[in-house]
């Protein structure tokens, strides 16, 4: 089951997975629902195992079963995040506009860990042999405003050469439109990039990486008599997952509100904070954390740019094509978005260099203020359906949010609320004792997370050490 | 129309998961007629708005001096130098003279950490539906709403009463969190519109409920009736507080009144004593001593269920 990864994957990727998905739910060919005892049976043993490999899909339409639904909450009660929560009505849709017939879409499958792809008819390459396509939109934005330059130096400390655009410096912009202009030129032009290296890399692997067995298990490559590398497979599509939408959506807002309609900074001044990763600029870059807007607060502010940022890159990415097909969109980051953010120069939304990025589609780490319906309301400001290569959205729960039946279908009908308006994919986080006790210790990591207990909620790290324990006694009692 | 009033609220929690039916949002109205020593929101109690200071959100006077510079009066003072929980580093803090300081607002406008807020804000009837109405598709998948709380939310009766009509007129389920400690007159004039009550019961004893609470006990067991009476629904809440109400008896006592309220009570609740509210306390630092008390233990809580359950109660425990 398990494989060797490359250096880079095992940053990008950690932890021991197999990434060998198991699907449950949906529907069948035919659009009826597909429940059976098998689903129930793979959702309570990974419950009784508090198994988190393979990892579990389970696809949800309009009409999952309500004991199916209950199967799948109390599992991720226990072993929290199994399964991931998939929405068919998003997905089908998707996979149709990716050019899937109706009736392989109705029974795609997920690989990886949320891409979907049609099930045994479909090469869908979502990036790689386990080396996965990722594209940073805030690196691009960062080159927007540096003229085509990266503000980070390179692992010897020297600053390199323009690699991108030379679409102009931060304070050489009049309006907000250039600001905007200048990181969708920057942004298309390094999907082109990423199309080129990935295109060539696939024209490579054709030639010398071909795969029969597995070419002998997909449709269309018997009848075709071409490897799957060498486009037999009945569907072809190729994947590239952005990374970063709340950081980047986070940072044009932040650019927006700050120079050009509230005139708080200028842009030459803030442009020298970020360069010189807010050096001796601290009250700025706290007041921009606390006082200005950002995405995940219900907030159209700052969420627009978020289904901005995500059209400009999905419509770039869709427009493309390669040696066997189309490329699809996805917005996912396994944790790529931490080894990008070593990678990566301060930003205007009041990260530091080196920080990690926002994850998923999930707003910036301790930004979303509001809640978990306001982060979902802001989530839904992207145009999910465009992103068929898969979107992921993390929540985090305390284990009493789902104590008893109440609880839990407050929880599902979060979800259904989160599908009904174009979400695609959630995981829940459970927490445990052993996150709060690491938060004890780190307090500076874990400053968002928010307990909810007995109708009180508080940021942990601000309790009490005493009530802190106390927290800790309850969240085990849960489990 | 209703530009002129306006409601002094203290925080707005979404995902209100234990304040009713569903998913809701709960708006906590600042001020309360109330006293009571094991409040976990001590901030609800003023009607004015009251400054906060969170001690691990603030620089230190090394760092940052702005609020000791603004502040009108001269009440911020240096003041002990301790250990910041969240960096871990030694921070010299700044002390409030409470006595001196009006709430005027000035150091939490330019405290870029928000180490110094306000707490209470002004809003119309207007600005607060816009805010809470975003929540609508949620409330609707599950059958959940918007619940009024506090403080007392029955103390600031003509906002409330025209928040909970425009609520109804957009289709919202609506609850009122109160300790019925109001006059009558007001609970009649939001009945039509108030779909819940959840209704406080600390005490049976009037005695013993002015003397934790500040007030007598008659008004509120009076209006619980007339409630009944008038058609309206109740969820009772019972808060369990050690050495105070926490013996068979007072819960028996309880349990036997809310029985009398017959078809009006849906569930009565039991929200044992916790103390997380502690920390709040010291942001208010209004020389109240931070209460402290063993919270129940689950085996108690679980023999006062059986007793209310045995009076034919339906029961839960929060």
């Amino acid at each position: 089951m398990n494989k060797i990864w490359p250096y880079f994957a095992t940053l990008s990727g950690p932890g021991y997975t197999s990434g060998q998905l198991m699907t449950l739910g949906g529907v069948t060919k035919d659009g009826r629902d597909a429940t059976n005892a098998v689903s129930f049976m793979m959702l309570q043993s990974a419950g009784r195992l508090v198994l988190h490999d393979p990892p579990q899909s389970l696809r949800i339409h309009k009409g999952t079963p309500s004991q199916l639904w209950e199967a799948a909450i109390e599992t991720t009660r226990i072993a929290g995040g199994v399964p991931t929560f998939e929405n068919d009505d998003v997905i089908i849709p998707a996979l149709v506009d990716r050019g899937l017939s109706l009736e392989s879409a109705r029974n795609y499958c997920l690989i990886g860990c949320v891409e979907p792809q049609g099930c045994g008819d479909e090469w869908a390459c979502p990036g790689g042999n386990g080396t996965e396509s990722f594209f940073n939109l805030l690196g691009a934005f960062l080159l927007a405003i540096n003229d085509g330059r990266n503000p980070m130096p390179g692992p010897d400390g020297k600053m390199g050469g323009r690699v991108g655009l030379p679409t102009g410096y931060l304070y050489e912009m009049k309006t907000f439109d250039e600001v905007l202009e200048a990181t969708k030129r920057q942004m298309e032009h390094f999907v082109h990039w990423h199309v080129s290296l990935v295109n060539t890399w696939e024209y490579v692997a054709s030639r010398h990486m071909q795969l029969p067995l597995l070419s002998a298990t997909i449709d269309g490559c018997m009848e075709s008599g071409k490897d799957v590398m060498n486009g037999g497979a009945k569907y072809n599509s190729t994947g590239n997952a952005g990374i970063a939408i709340g950081s980047i959506a986070d940072s044009l807002a932040v650019v927006k509100y700050m120079v050009y309609d509230k005139k708080l900074v200028g842009a030459r001044e803030l442009y020298d904070a970020i360069m010189t990763n807010w050096e001796g600029r601290e009250d700025l870059r706290q007041f921009i954390l606390n006082q200005a807007p950002h995405y995940g607060n219900d907030d159209e502010y700052a969420d627009r740019f978020a289904g901005w940022a995500s059209d400009v890159y999905g419509n770039a990415v869709r427009a493309a094509s390669g040696p066997r097909s189309r490329y699809a969109a996805g917005l996912y980051p396994v944790t790529a978005h931490v080894l990008f953010g070593m990678m990566t120069a301060a930003s205007p939304d009041g990260r530091r260099a080196g920080e990690p990025l926002s994850d998923g589609i999930s707003p910036v780490q301790q930004m979303d203020k509001n809640g978990p319906t306001a982060t979902i309301k802001s989530v839904t400001a992207i145009d999910q359906r465009k992103f068929s290569n898969g979107t992921l959205l993390n929540m985090r729960f305390h284990p009493t949010a789902l104590r008893n039946e109440t609880g839990k279908s407050k929880l599902i009908a979060l979800i259904q609320t989160y599908f009904a308006m174009g979400g695609m994919e959630t995981q829940f986080n459970i927490v445990s004792g052993d996150v709060l006790r690491r938060a004890q210790e780190k307090p500076e990591e874990y400053r968002d997370l928010v307990v909810r207990i007995a109708g009180f909620s508080a940021y942990f790290v601000e309790l009490y050490k005493a009530s802190q324990d106390d927290i800790i006694k309850r969240t085990e009692l849960n489990l | 129309m209703d530009k002129e009033l306006t409601g002094k609220v203290y925080d707005i929690q979404g995902f209100s998961v234990q304040d009713g039916p569903g998913i809701r949002t709960t708006v906590f109205m600042k001020g309360c007629p109330m006293r009571c020593p094991w409040c976990h929101s001590p901030e609800s109690q003023a009607f004015h708005a009251q400054l906060l200071w969170i001690a691990m959100k603030c620089a230190g006077l090394d760092a940052c001096t702005k609020c000791l510079d603004a502040c009108p009066r001269g009440a911020i003072f240096p003041g002990k130098t301790l250990k910041n929980e969240a960096t871990r580093e030694t921070v010299r803090h700044i002390r409030i003279d409470r006595a001196i300081c009006d709430d005027c607002g000035d150091c939490a406008r330019i405290c870029v950490r928000n180490a110094l807020t306000m707490c209470g804000t002004d809003y119309t009837v207007e600005d607060l539906l816009e805010r809470v109405i975003k929540d609508k598709p949620f409330y609707d998948r599950s059958g959940g709403g918007v619940t009024i709380s506090g403080g007392e939310p029955l103390s600031q009766p003509e906002f409330v009463s025209r928040l909970l009509e425009r609520l109804k007129a957009c289709g919202v389920h609506t609850a009122v969190d109160t300790t019925g400690y109001a006059q009558y007159d007001v609970i009649r004039n939001i009945l039509p519109h108030a779909d819940l009550f959840l209704y406080d019961l600390k005490h049976m004893d009037s005695r013993r409920h002015q003397t934790a609470t500040g007030v007598p006990n008659q008004l509120i067991l009076e209006n619980a009736k007339k409630i009944a009476q008038d058609g309206g629904k109740m969820q009772i809440r019972i808060p369990v507080i050690p050495d105070f109400n926490d013996s068979d008896e007072s819960v028996r006592e309880t349990g036997l009144f809310c029985r009398s309220l017959g078809q009006a009570v849906t569930v009565v609740q039991l929200l044992p004593y916790h103390n997380l509210g502690a920390m709040k306390y010291l942001r208010l630092d209004d020389g109240r001593s931070v209460p402290e008390a063993e919270p129940p233990t689950e085996g108690k809580i679980s023999i006062l269920k059986a007793l209310l359950q045995d009076l034919g109660l339906p029961v839960t425990v929060h």
